[in-house]
């Protein structure tokens, strides 16, 4: 039997994060991943670190999230110069486009929201664009700018948060399986594990598309949407790129990265597929034309998901104790600062962010169906 | 047509007779090359044997499996970058560059 | 394009598919990567080159005669195509700038092998290349690898690559053998019977022989000297498993070093279609898992030749033939019981040539001591440049297969897709976990298998829909 101040479900970005939080502010952590890290949804991430970018049509930019995004910002900053270079941490802008006059309103609804948030965006026109990015074809009528967006490695970073919290003492294990939590009363105490039981004063639960079911074990119901997405790689070009453009980047490498397609309803949700394949490489040549020269080296596909309203799922549910969730589609942004809130809830109770619309009990009841369903989420 | 053809560099093997004689352009320099031959080839017999230098520590590079796997032997024709000498065909009046592979803009 | 059978590969298994399966009524399309069918054993001189018939081995006639077959049998063949992927059994090829989607009832799958790669000091100098490159740089492109060469590996193989070295006038300072005559005297047993590979062997020998070509027995390239461009090549004498002896090191000068110690099966497109795989501890290397018939786990698709296990081309032509006929069994155009009795005797020759495979497996099959340079400051992924010692540095912060390697430090990310570095990383990875080398999975591979234009791929011949990220 183990036992261990903080036990994390989940070795990807947010299971890590909170990892390296943790034992740095000197938390006994054990972390269990069922396969290897970052195999899950980080590895199909597309590792920006954005304000402006949205994959979702907010009407209104909530303030609280942007405040969230901003100090996850500075926080990869500082880890930056903690971790290192697999970081990959680069904050070169971002440019959002938009193809047609309905999307540029939406979008200059969206710039003025981010601004009165204290975002430095603007929305450009394709002038403007070009002069940024002069590889973006005309098809992009206007776009929002963020200067100080940035971008990682997803990878690297999985590595990097576990490489320093094993480093700080916490134990950080793959091939392990979590099954079911423990509960005694109305209090989580454990994880029933591959490998055994796990007892722990909080129980983190990060791993993704497992959280729904892991949570349903002491009745606690988190509604996901489940989708397939597909991210592409080239071969190392000369620079092109200089900031990233909606989901197509340049990375320190050398290589383009783009995705992701998003495709519900699928049984595989690790093959790709030609049609999905396709899609992106129109979509991307049509934005960008001169990759059509480029070789295409590699394609990969994993499960993305999003709690059904689009926000993350931060902290403690309602009516039980012991148990953290961290359920969110962008955890590349979130990850240090959702890392940072676990650990001070562990060990304070409150935190300094404004979590309070991401708690698990602003969901209705009917939407607490338990269980993740498949349906296609808009852009 | 088949010409014979005296080595050159000593590395074409004598004897053997060769397709029609063109031209093609190495780093700006005309050299000459027979149909049927491969970039490779054209490049090894001419002495040219570090075909590219790699992105981060700029080491010198040649061929190494020759039959289309491994992706070392790289070169530019005609403006696109990493193309594979070994199955790369040579055609007449193209522009082949000796490349420093790009990547790692940041590195040292 | 469609066809009951669809081959991919067009090396002596490939072609002895499509033949077993077109002979037996069933329409049949080749894809091959290369100009023209023969794979490497088969390979042949380029378009436009006229060789005297001296100066031909005799793979050359045999292929011509497999070609020929091919026409007879209006097998069409597309070269220069580059299977980059199989999506609901449609196969996805790129050639001539377009990629085309083709549909077959029954898939073979021959995509051989090439030689595996072994990291030494100095492997990446040019003018150190694999086998099968100066074999086929000198074959088919009359040109020299080098003019004073050294060949260094392991077993039966090195004999016709030095034979066609020979025949393109390279002067072979010396063939080093990392085993010793001694050692083969065990397998004498399983070798009993295999005349004509025997003969063979002994014709390649005396050939060498007669070009007073020195062999030395027991030895292995440790080093390869240049700054840039090899101007001399170190070996050393070697225990039992392979590990240089300190202080039998002596150089020898020669502009250029080919290695050969065994094969890595070209299984990328097997495993992406989700075709099972073993792996074999001698090769200590994966291969696609098959029947007798040459059946794969997937109904449909079947395999011959290397990427089954590595046994040379008469194994090779007698596993495609038998997949061949299954093919056509597959998809009707033979009865069970006509296609039972055409395999009979290939499925027992098959067995017969087996035995063969596997005493040459474990006698040259690769030893610990073929990784002793795996460590500090080499090359390990030529693509990414990465060394030995960020692998290991990884491996010690928890990484335990090939993708959580590549994740970390890009080994594998590159062009090659892994294709060089994988097997070394994956000893490195069992020598620093201490776990057999065959518990390490082989990665996921998703399309395309090989790097294509993105203009390629969009010049596609099925309909997708249109816009939108």
């Amino acid at each position: 039997m183990r036992t261990a101040d903080v036990c994390i479900v989940g070795g990807g970005l947010l299971g890590t994060a909170t990892a390296y939080y943790a034992a740095k502010a000197g938390l006994k952590v054990v972390l269990v991943e069922e396969r290897e890290l970052a195999s899950g949804t980080s590895g199909v991430a597309f590792g920006g670190v954005s304000l402006a970018i949205y994959s979702y049509s907010a009407a209104r930019v909530p303030r609280a999230y942007v405040d969230l995004s901003k100090a996850s910002l500075a926080l990869y900053q500082q880890a930056q110069e903690e971790l290192g270079a697999p970081l990959d941490f680069d904050a070169p802008g971002s440019i959002d486009p938009f193809y047609n006059d309905e999307d540029s309103e939406r979008g200059l609804e969206r710039a003025r929201g981010l601004q009165d948030c204290g975002v430095p965006c603007e929305f450009i026109d394709y002038k403007q664009i070009r002069e940024i990015e002069p590889a973006v074809s005309p098809i992009a009528i206007n776009a929002i700018y963020c200067p100080i967006d940035a971008h990682v490695t997803p990878m690297g970073v999985v590595w990097a948060f576990a490489k320093a919290a094993r480093q700080m003492g916490a134990e950080i294990r793959t091939g392990v399986r979590a099954s079911s939590l423990i509960s005694r009363g109305e209090r989580v105490v454990g994880v029933i594990t591959s490998e055994g039981e796990i007892f722990a004063d909080t129980v983190v639960c990060a791993s993704g598309s497992g959280v729904p079911a892991l949570a349903a074990s002491v009745g606690v119901k988190v509604p996901l949407d489940l989708a397939r997405g597909q991210m592409f790689v080239t071969e190392r070009i000369p620079p092109l790129l200089r900031t990233y453009v909606h989901n197509i980047k340049q990375t320190p490498a050398g290589t383009i990265v783009f995705g992701t397609t998003r495709e519900p309803g699928v049984k595989d949700t690790t093959a790709t597929s030609v049609e999905g394949t396709m899609k992106m490489l129109k979509w991307v040549t049509s934005l960008i034309p001169a990759l059509s020269n480029v070789k295409l080296l590699r394609s990969w596909a994993g499960l993305r998901l999003l709690p059904i309203d689009g926000y993350p799922i931060i902290g403690k549910p309602d009516g039980i104790e012991g148990l953290m969730l961290a359920v969110m589609h962008r955890g590349v942004t979130l990850a240090p600062v959702v890392g940072s809130i676990l650990t001070d809830l562990i060990l304070q109770g409150k935190t300094r962010h404004d979590i309070g619309p991401y708690r698990l009990s602003r969901f209705s009841p009917k939407d607490q169906r338990g269980e993740a369903r498949e349906t296609f989420y808009g852009n | 047509m088949a010409i014979e053809q005296a080595s050159d560099d000593g590395l074409r093997s004598a004897g053997i007779g060769r397709g029609t004689a063109i031209s093609i352009f190495v780093d700006g320099k005309e050299i000459q090359a027979f149909e049927g031959e491969t970039v490779l080839a054209v490049l090894w017999a001419n002495g040219r044997h570090t075909l590219h230098t790699t992105a981060r520590s700029h080491e010198p590079r040649g061929f190494f499996c020759g039959i289309g796997v491994c992706f070392d032997c790289l070169i530019t024709v005609d403006g696109i970058v990493n193309l594979r000498a070994c199955v790369e065909p040579v055609r007449q009046g193209m522009e082949i560059t000796s490349q420093r592979d790009p990547g790692y803009a940041h590195a040292s | 394009m469609q066809a009951d059978v669809v081959v991919v590969g067009g090396g002596p298994a490939g072609m002895a598919a499509a033949t077993a399966a077109a002979e037996a009524g069933a329409s049949v399309i080749m894809l091959d990567e290369y100009p023209k069918p023969g794979g490497q054993f088969f390979k042949v001189t380029g378009d436009g080159f006229s060789v005297a018939q001296k100066r031909m081995t005799r793979e050359h006639a045999r292929g011509e005669v497999w070609r020929e077959k091919l026409r007879h049998l209006n097998i069409r063949v597309l070269t220069r195509a580059l299977v980059w992927g199989r999506f609901d059994g449609r196969v996805m090829v790129a050639h001539e700038g377009r990629s085309k989607s083709i549909s077959g009832k029954a898939l073979v799958i021959a995509t051989g092998a090439y030689d595996r790669p072994v990291a030494f000091p100095g492997w990446t100098l040019p003018g150190v290349i694999m086998a099968g490159g100066a074999q086929t740089l000198a074959k088919s492109q009359w040109v020299k690898p080098g003019q004073r060469m050294l060949l260094a590996g392991a077993g039966p193989f090195l004999l016709p690559v030095a034979q066609s070295l020979l025949l393109a006038q390279v002067k072979i300072a010396a063939l080093v053998e990392a085993t010793k005559p001694i050692e083969w005297l065990p397998h004498i047993g399983a070798l009993w019977g295999q005349w004509p590979r025997f003969s063979e062997a002994w014709e390649y020998r005396r050939n060498l022989a007669r070009d007073n070509v020195p062999m030395i027995y027991g030895h292995k390239i440790v080093r390869a000297i240049g700054e840039d461009h090899v101007n001399g090549a170190v070996i050393a004498k070697v225990d039992r498993d392979w590990r240089a002896i300190p202080g039998t090191e002596r150089t020898i000068e020669v502009d250029a070093i080919a290695t050969g110690y065994g094969f890595l099966a070209n299984i990328e497109l097997a495993a992406s279609c989700g075709c099972e795989l073993r792996f074999d501890s001698f090769a200590r290397s994966w291969f696609v898992r098959c029947s007798q018939t040459m059946a794969t786990n997937l109904s449909g698709v079947f395999v011959a030749g290397e990427i089954t296990g590595i046994g040379g081309s008469a194994l090779a032509l007698e596993e495609g033939r038998i997949a061949g006929l299954s093919a056509a069994e597959f998809v009707g155009a033979l009865s069970s019981g006509d296609a039972d009795d055409k395999r009979r005797q290939p499925i027992a020759e098959r067995v017969h040539l087996d035995r063969f495979a596997s005493a040459l497996n474990r006698l040259f099959g690769p030893r610990p001591g073929l990784w002793e340079f795996l460590k500090n400051g080499i090359t390990v992924c030529r693509c990414e440049e990465v060394k030995a010692a960020e692998i290991e540095a990884c491996v010690a912060n928890g990484a335990s297969t090939n993708k959580a390697i590549k994740d970390w430090t890009r080994a594998g990310m590159g062009l090659c897709e892994g294709r060089i570095c994988r097997a070394m990383v994956n000893e490195i990875v069992a020598r620093e976990r201490r776990v057999e080398l065959g518990t390490i999975p082989f990665p996921s591979v998703r399309p395309p298998i090989k790097p294509v234009p993105i203009s390629t791929l969009l010049q596609v011949d099925i309909q997708t829909e249109s816009i939108g990220p």
